[in-house]
C-alpha cells in the first residue's frame, strides 16, 4: 500500500486525484492540502511514501515546498505536478529534490505508473530535463568535491538521455540493468540537488556565478 | 570700568588701642593729576572753561583746612563706597572732566550735562550728544538740565540758550541765547504745570500752554547765587544772594518784576532746595534750614562746611538734605540733622562739587569739576585692617564668644579680640609665640584656643596664651578647630584628626583608616557621628571609631574639602576647592558650580546667616544665596540659583576670601556676620541688607542690520515698536540695555526671539548686553528681552520689538506672480510639445495596437477552432454516453474518448500558452520545446527519436514570429515524416552558425525519389515550410539523407532583436500542423 499525499490549491484537481488515488488498488490518500505552509506543518506528522505537489501554489510554491519538505523529511519522494510543461520550474523542483514529474493531463494509469516507480525508487527524467541537467553542471563546471561531479559513467547514461534514448536503450547501449539506469539517474539528481545547493551558497555568499550569462 | 574705592568719610569709629580705620583703598589706581592742574598738589585752578563757578571756588580756596577738620565731626560710622568716571572711562573728552549737571530721567537714564556734550548714562555705558551728532542742541557746552512731569528734558546751553528734548527731537525755544550771563542756572514746574527758568542775570521766564513769559527779579545786582523752586505746596521761591521771595506768576503793572507774595529776609542766600514733602531748605547765613508754610520746620544748625561755597544740594529719597560744596566734598543729613562728610577722593579736585542727584535707588551722583563723576553708595560692610603692621593681612579665622565679642585668628598678625568696638592683639607678648594662627575658637566653657600653623595648640588662660596640658601629642599645624554638641573639642590638623578624651589628646591618621591626614574641616553628622573633611582624601564618615570615606566617585563634588556646614535635619554643606558647593541630604548629592549661578568653584568658608541665606566665601568673593533656591535645585536636579556677589563694589577690602580654616566665618551674638578676607576682616548685618526692590527698566537701545544702525518705528495701539529689515541681511544684532544705575554690571538679562505664533525659550545672556541673529528667514519675529538687578530681581515686563523681515524680491508677489505667468507659458509650451509627442506616439501605438489586436483576433480564432471544437467533441461523446446506458463497452470507448480528447485540449492549450508567453521568446525554449515537442509527437507515433543538440545554446532571444514559424515548420515536417516518409527513426539535430541556427529534421524513410500520391500533398506542405522560413528571414532546404532518407533543414537568423516591435505575428497551430496564416 502506497501512502499518497496531496498538495494542490484547486479543489476540484485535489479531490478528484485523491479520489482516484484511493479507488486504485495499493494506494491510499493519506492527506491532502491546498498550501506549502500546511503541507510543511502537516508532512511529517503524515509521513508518506510519495507527495504529489504542484508547482505552483499560493503563496510559498511548491519548489520551494520541496526543499523544505526533503530538508524536513529526508527519504520522502515527491512527484511535481503541473499544467504545463515549464521546463524552468520542473528542472528548479527536481533540482530542490523532486524525484519526477507529471502533467496534469497525464491519464490514470499513467499517473498511478509514475507514482509507482517513484515509489521503487525510480528516477525518472524525460529528454529535455537531461539536457538542462546537462547544462546545470556545464554551468557550474567542475566543483572543487569529487563526489559532487558526475562519473564518466553517470555523464555518459545522462548524455544518452539527453540525446532521446530511452532507460531501455540507454541499458542496452551501455551493457547494464534497466534498474542500473535508475541508479545512475537517482545518482545525477542528487549530485544535480547537491550543486544546486552549493550553488545558491555561492550565491548568497556573493561569490559570482562562473556560467551566469 | 568705573574705578571704584572703599572710601570712608573720615568718620572715626571708635577704635580703641591700635586699630585703625581701614584706609581709603590705595587711589594708586587713580590717575595722577592731569597736566592742566600741573601747580603742584593740594592746588586747583580751574580752568577758564568753567569761570562761571570759581566765583565760589574762590571763596572757597582758604577753606581746605576746614574741610578737613570736617572729617572729624562726622560721628555716625556711615560708610560709602565711591566709583569714578572720567574721561577715560567714557565721559566726553574735551568736557575736561567738569559734570555740570545730573539728574535721572522717568525712564532711569542718568542724563548730566557737561562742557562737551550732554551725556546718558546707564550705568555702564556713555553716550554723549553734542553738536556734531545733535544739531538741534545748539552748543555741546551744557551747564544746567531740567526734566518737566511731562519727560521733556529742558537742557540749558552756556550761550545757545535753552533747549527743549521732547521725544528724542531738540527744538531752541529762544530763550537765555547770547551771553553766558543769560543761561539757565535753575528750574522748576509749580503746581499749575507751569514751568519756570531762572537765568544768571536775573531773568526769569515761565513758560505755560507753550507760552513764554519773561520776568526780571534783581536784574541790576550782580548775584553769586540764583535759584527758583517749586514749592510742593504752592508757591514758587526766587532766590538771589541778598533776596528770597515768593511770585506770582503775574508782573507788576507796568513793570517786569513778578507779583511778589512773600518777601523774606535774608543776608546771604547759598541755595534753595524744594523738599519732598512740602516746603524748601534755605542756606542761608551759615545756616540749614527747612521752611514749610511759613514756618521753620527743620533747623539743621551752621553749615558743618563752614565757610565753603555752597555748589550743589538736592534732597534724596527720605526727606534728607545733601549739599555739595566747592572743594569741601557733600555733607549728607540724616534724619537728626547730622551730617557726614563724603570726600569723593584724596584729591582736592574730587571735592569740588559742580552738580549732585540721587537716583530712585538712593546713590548719589555727584558732578565733580575735574574728577569727572562720582557715585556714592552707602557701604554695607565695616571693613579692619588687622595688619598691625605686618605686611600680610590675612585674616583665616573668626570666633564668636558668648558676650558679643569676636576672636580673630590671623596668618601673621596673631590674635585679635574685638568687642563693643574694642580690640585687643596677642601676640608673642601674650604668650603666643607662634602668629600664624589659621584657627581661633572660643568654646562655650569661656577658653579661646587657637590653632597654629608650626607650633600646634594654645590655649587662653586670663591674659596669656599658653600650651595646654597634654599638646605635645598634636601635630604641629592646626587648621580647624571644632567643639561638638558634648563640648568635646575636635582638631583638624595637618597629621590627622585629633579629639581631646577627657584627659589626653587622641590623634587619628591614615592607619586608623581615615583617608587623608590633611583634615580640613569638621561637622556633625546629628546621628552621634563626625564629618571629617580633608584636602585631597574626600569627606570621611566617623562612627564608632571607624572611617568611612566619601570621594568624588561617590558624589563628592571634589576630593578637596574646604569646608563643612551641617544643619539641623541631616543636610550637610560642602565647600570644596574647584569642586564648588555640594549639598548631601537623604544619601543623596548635588552639586552647585558656576553653572548653576555661583561666582565661583572654588568655596572657602560658608555660614548660614540664620535670616535664609547660606553666605559662601570664595576666592572670587563673597557671595549670598537663598538656601531655598539651593533647596530648589537639589528638589528639581538642575537650575539656577540667585548669587548675590558681594566685592569691592560694596565695600569689600577685596573680593578674596580666605580658605583653609575652621571656623571661618562666624555669625556674632547680634547677628553680625564676620568675614575673614585675604585684607583685613569685613563684618556686615545681615538684617540691613535690604535687596534691591525694583527691577531694572530695560531698553532696546539699537539695532544693527550688517552694522548699521535701524531707524524703527512706533508700534500702533499701543503695541511694541516697529523694525523692518529688508531681505538678504546676513547680521542682526540688537543691543539693549538695562537701567540699574547701582549695580549695572550685575544685573542679568535674557531674551528670546519668537517668530510669528511660535514661542521659543530664554536664552540667559547673562550680562551680555547684545543679541545676534546671523540670517533670519523672511516673516514676522517679537524680540523680548528681560533684566534682572543685582539681587536678582527680575523686570518680567521687559522690552519688545517687533522685526519684520521683508522677503527677498523672489518671494514678493510681484515676482512670485511673474514667475507664475512665466512658468505657466512654460507649462503650456512644455505641455503642448509633449502632447505632440505624445500623439504621435499615441498613433504609433495605435498601429501596434492593430497589429496586435489582429494577433489576438487570431488567437480567438485558433482557441475557437480548436478548443471549441474539441470541447464541444467533449459535449457530444459526453451524450453518447448517456445513450450508451445500456452498453457498457461502448460507454468505455467513448469515455476514453472524452478524456483523449480533453487531454489533446490541454495539449492545445499548452502550446498556445507557450506561444503567447513571452518569457519563451529564446533560442533555448524554442529547441527545448521543439525538440520535445518532436519527441512525443513521434514516440506516440512508434517511431525511434533522435536529438542532437548542443549542450550549452546561446543565450539569445528570438523574436515571437521567428520562434512560432520555425516551431510550425518543424511541426510540419515532423508531421510530414510520419505521415508520408514510412520511415521508423528521425533524428533532430540543432546547429549554430555564424548569425543563424538550423534545425534539421532527418528521417530513414523513402526518401523523396519516390513519386506518388502523397508527394503532391507534400509538395504543398514544403511550399507552406518555405512561406514560414522566408517569412522570418530564414532558408528551408530539403535534401536527400545518406542513407536514402529525407533531410528538412530550417535556417533561422540570429539577429539582436530588442523585442516589442510590433510586427510579430504568434501564429498557434492545430495538432494537425495546418498553417494559420
Amino acid at each position: 500500500m502506497i501512502s499518497v499525499s496531496i498538495v494542490e490549491d484547486n479543489e476540484q484537481v485535489r479531490t478528484t486525484l485523491g479520489r482516484l488515488i484511493n479507488r486504485a488498488e495499493g494506494f491510499r490518500c493519506a492527506s491532502q492540502y491546498s498550501n506549502a505552509e500546511a503541507a510543511l506543518e502537516g508532512l511529517p506528522r503524515d509521513r508518506p511514501d510519495v507527495v504529489l505537489m504542484d508547482i505552483n501554489l499560493p503563496g510559498m510554491n511548491g519548489v520551494e515546498c520541496v526543499r523544505r519538505a526533503k530538508a524536513a523529511i529526508p527519504g520522502l519522494q515527491v512527484v511535481m505536478l503541473t499544467v504545463y510543461e515549464d521546463t524552468e520550474n520542473i528542472f528548479a523542483a527536481l533540482a530542490a529534490g523532486a524525484s519526477g514529474y507529471l502533467l496534469k493531463r497525464t491519464s490514470r494509469a499513467e499517473l498511478l505508473e509514475a507514482i509507482r516507480e517513484v515509489h521503487r525508487g525510480g528516477s525518472p527524467m524525460t529528454t529535455h530535463i537531461a539536457r538542462k541537467v546537462v547544462q546545470s553542471f556545464q554551468r557550474t563546471g567542475a566543483s572543487p568535491q569529487p563526489t559532487e561531479n558526475l562519473s564518466p559513467r553517470e555523464a555518459e547514461v545522462l548524455d544518452f538521455l539527453a540525446r532521446g534514448f530511452l532507460y531501455k536503450e540507454i541499458a542496452d547501449n551501455l551493457g547494464i540493468s534497466y534498474e542500473t539506469v535508475h541508479t545512475y539517474i537517482r545518482r545525477i539528481y542528487e549530485k544535480l540537488q547537491v550543486r544546486t545547493r552549493t550553488e545558491a551558497v555561492a550565491k548568497f555568499l556573493g561569490h559570482r556565478d562562473p556560467g551566469a550569462g | 570700568m568705573a574705578k571704584s574705592a572703599a572710601g570712608l568719610g573720615g568718620e572715626a569709629l571708635g577704635i580703641g588701642s591700635g586699630l585703625r580705620a581701614m584706609a581709603v583703598e590705595g587711589r594708586s589706581d587713580m590717575k595722577a593729576i592731569s597736566g592742566r592742574a600741573g601747580l603742584g598738589p593740594g592746588v586747583w585752578r580751574p580752568g577758564l572753561a568753567v569761570s562761571w563757578v570759581i566765583l565760589g571756588f574762590l571763596f572757597g580756596a582758604g577753606c581746605m583746612e576746614l574741610a578737613a577738620s570736617s572729617q572729624t565731626s562726622g560721628q555716625g560710622g556711615v560708610r560709602f563706597v565711591i566709583d569714578s568716571w572720567d574721561t577715560d572711562e567714557g565721559l566726553p573728552p574735551s568736557s575736561q572732566n567738569s559734570v555740570t549737571s545730573i539728574l535721572q530721567a522717568r525712564d532711569g537714564f542718568l542724563w548730566f550735562g557737561t562742557l562737551n556734550g550732554l551725556v546718558r548714562f546707564d550705568g555702564l555705558e556713555f553716550v554723549v550728544f553734542d553738536e556734531s551728532n545733535t544739531p538741534g542742541l545748539g552748543s555741546s557746552r551744557v551747564v544746567a538740565l531740567f526734566e518737566d512731569r511731562k519727560g521733556d528734558l529742558w537742557i540749558g546751553t552756556e550761550t545757545a540758550g535753552v533747549v527743549r528734548m521732547s521725544g528724542g527731537k531738540y527744538t531752541s525755544v529762544g530763550v537765555g541765547q547770547g551771553r553766558s550771563d543769560c543761561r539757565m542756572v535753575s528750574a522748576c514746574q509749580d503746581r499749575s504745570g507751569g514751568i519756570w527758568f531762572c537765568m544768571a542775570d536775573g531773568q526769569l521766564w515761565r513758560m505755560a500752554e507753550e507760552r513764554y513769559s519773561v520776568f526780571v527779579l534783581g536784574l541790576d545786582r550782580p548775584s553769586s547765587y540764583r535759584g527758583v523752586v517749586a514749592d510742593a505746596e504752592g508757591p514758587v521761591w526766587v532766590g538771589a544772594d541778598d533776596r528770597l521771595v515768593s511770585v506770582r506768576p503775574f508782573p507788576v503793572p507796568g513793570g517786569l518784576e513778578p507779583q511778589v507774595e512773600v518777601e523774606v529776609a535774608v543776608g546771604k542766600l547759598d541755595r534753595l532746595v524744594a523738599s519732598g514733602g512740602g516746603g524748601y531748605w534755605r542756606l542761608a547765613d551759615g545756616v540749614v534750614q527747612r521752611w514749610r508754610g511759613g514756618q521753620l520746620d527743620r533747623d539743621w544748625g551752621a553749615y558743618p562746611w563752614g565757610r565753603v561755597p555752597v555748589s550743589a544740594a538736592a534732597e534724596d529719597g527720605q526727606g534728607n538734605l545733601v549739599v555739595g560744596t566747592l572743594g569741601g566734598g557733600v555733607f549728607w543729613y540724616d534724619g537728626q540733622g547730622k551730617a557726614t562728610r563724603i570726600s569723593l577722593g584724596d584729591h582736592p579736585a574730587f571735592n569740588i562739587v559742580l552738580s549732585l542727584c540721587i537716583d530712585r535707588d538712593g546713590t548719589l551722583w555727584v558732578g565733580t569739576d575735574g574728577r569727572g563723576l562720582c557715585r556714592v553708595r552707602r557701604q554695607v560692610f565695616e571693613v579692619w585692617d588687622l595688619s598691625w603692621g605686618v605686611s600680610l593681612d590675612v585674616v583665616q579665622s573668626v570666633s564668636a564668644d558668648d558676650r558679643g565679642g569676636i576672636w580673630i585668628g590671623s596668618n601673621g598678625g596673631g590674635v585679635t579680640h574685638w568687642r563693643e568696638g574694642e580690640m585687643r592683639q596677642y601676640g608673642s607678648a601674650e604668650g603666643l609665640t607662634n602668629r600664624h594662627v589659621w584657627a581661633v575658637h572660643a568654646d562655650r566653657g569661656g577658653r579661646v584656643w587657637a590653632g597654629t600653623w608650626g607650633d600646634g595648640l594654645f590655649c587662653l588662660a586670663g591674659e596669656r596664651f599658653e600650651r595646654p596640658p597634654g599638646a605635645e601629642v598634636l601635630p604641629r599645624v592646626i587648621r580647624a578647630i571644632y567643639e561638638d554638641a558634648g563640648g568635646r573639642l575636635w582638631l583638624g590638623t595637618q597629621g590627622g584628626l585629633a579629639v581631646w578624651e577627657g584627659s589626653a589628646w587622641r590623634v587619628y591618621t591614615q592607619k586608623d583608616g581615615l583617608s587623608s591626614d590633611e583634615v580640613r574641616a569638621l561637622a556633625e553628622d546629628g546621628v552621634g557621628g563626625m564629618w571629617v573633611g580633608t584636602g585631597g582624601g574626600g569627606l570621611n564618615r566617623f562612627r564608632g571609631g571607624r572611617f568611612e570615606a566619601i570621594r568624588r566617585g561617590d558624589g563628592l563634588p571634589a576630593d578637596e574639602v574646604t569646608s563643612l556646614l551641617a544643619e539641623a535635619g541631616g543636610v550637610l554643606w560642602v565647600g570644596t576647592r574647584g569642586g564648588g558647593l555640594g549639598r548631601y541630604a537623604g544619601g543623596r548629592w548635588t552639586r552647585y558650580t558656576t553653572r548653576e549661578g555661583l561666582l565661583s568653584n572654588s568655596v572657602g568658608y560658608l555660614l548660614d546667616d540664620e535670616l535664609g541665606h547660606l553666605w559662601v566665601g570664595s576666592t572670587a568673593g563673597l557671595m549670598r544665596i537663598k538656601k531655598a533656591e539651593l533647596e530648589a535645585v537639589a528638589g528639581r536636579g538642575a537650575g539656577v540659583v540667585t548669587c548675590r556677589a558681594y566685592g569691592k563694589p560694596d565695600g569689600l577690602p577685596t573680593r578674596e576670601c580666605t580658605a583653609g580654616s575652621q571656623p571661618g566665618a562666624a555669625r556674632g551674638g547680634d547677628g553680625r556676620l564676620w568675614f575673614p578676607t585675604a585684607r583685613g576682616l569685613a563684618a556686615v548685618q545681615p538684617s540691613r541688607l535690604n535687596p534691591n526692590p525694583r527691577p531694572p527698566p530695560v531698553r532696546i537701545e539699537e539695532v544693527l542690520v550688517n552694522g548699521q544702525p535701524q531707524v524703527w518705528e512706533a508700534g500702533g495701539d499701543g503695541g511694541p515698536p516697529v523694525l523692518r529689515v529688508s531681505a538678504g541681511k546676513e547680521h542682526l544684532e540688537i543691543r539693549y540695555t538695562s537701567l540699574n544705575l547701582a549695580a549695572a554690571d550685575r544685573g542679568r538679562f535674557k531674551y528670546r526671539l519668537d517668530a510669528e505664533g511660535d514661542e521659543t525659550t530664554w536664552t540667559e545672556a547673562g550680562t551680555d548686553r547684545v543679541a545676534r541673529y546671523p540670517r533670519l528667514p523672511p516673516g514676522e519675529y517679537r524680540f523680548h528681552v528681560q533684566a534682572s538687578n543685582e539681587d536678582g530681581l527680575w523686570n518680567e515686563v521687559g522690552s519688545v520689538l517687533r522685526l519684520v523681515v521683508e522677503p527677498p524680491f523672489w518671494r514678493t508677489w510681484w515676482f512670485v506672480g511673474g514667475v507664475v505667468v512665466v512658468l505657466l507659458g512654460a507649462v503650456t509650451g512644455t505641455v503642448h510639445t509633449l502632447s505632440t509627442q505624445r500623439l504621435r506616439r499615441q498613433v504609433e501605438r495605435l498601429r501596434q495596437e492593430e497589429a496586435l489586436e489582429k494577433e489576438r483576433a487570431r488567437i480567438a480564432r485558433d482557441i475557437h477552432d480548436h478548443l471549441g471544437a474539441c470541447l464541444t467533441q467533449v459535449a457530444l461523446l459526453g451524450e453518447l454516453v448517456e445513450g450508451d446506458k445500456e452498453d457498457p463497452a461502448e460507454v468505455e470507448v467513448h469515455a476514453r474518448q472524452i478524456s483523449q480528447t480533453a487531454r489533446d485540449t490541454t495539449r492545445v492549450l499548452d502550446e498556445i500558452v507557450w506561444a503567447l508567453n513571452p518569457s519563451n521568446d529564446t533560442v533555448e525554449s524554442l529547441i527545448t520545446y521543439a525538440s520535445k515537442y518532436a519527441q512525443e509527437y513521434l514516440s506516440t507515433a512508434g517511431l525511434r527519436c533522435r536529438l542532437d543538440v548542443p549542450g550549452v545554446v546561446p543565450a539569445a532571444v528570438l523574436p515571437p514570429e521567428v520562434r512560432h514559424n520555425v516551431f510550425l515548420a518543424l511541426k510540419e515536417a515532423v508531421t510530414n515524416v510520419v505521415r508520408h516518409a514510412g520511415a521508423s527513426a528521425v533524428w533532430v539535430r540543432v546547429r549554430f552558425e555564424t548569425g543563424a541556427f538550423a534545425v534539421e529534421v532527418e528521417d530513414n524513410g523513402r526518401g523523396l525519389g519516390s513519386v506518388d500520391p502523397a508527394a503532391a500533398r507534400l509538395r504543398n506542405g514544403l511550399s507552406n515550410m518555405r512561406r514560414r522560413m522566408e517569412e522570418v528571414g530564414g532558408r528551408f532546404e530539403l535534401g536527400s539523407a545518406a542513407d536514402g532518407g529525407t533531410r528538412v533543414r530550417l535556417v533561422a537568423p540570429l539577429v539582436s532583436w530588442h523585442g516589442g516591435a510590433g510586427r510579430g505575428r504568434a501564429s498557434v497551430d492545430g495538432p494537425a500542423g495546418r498553417s494559420a496564416s
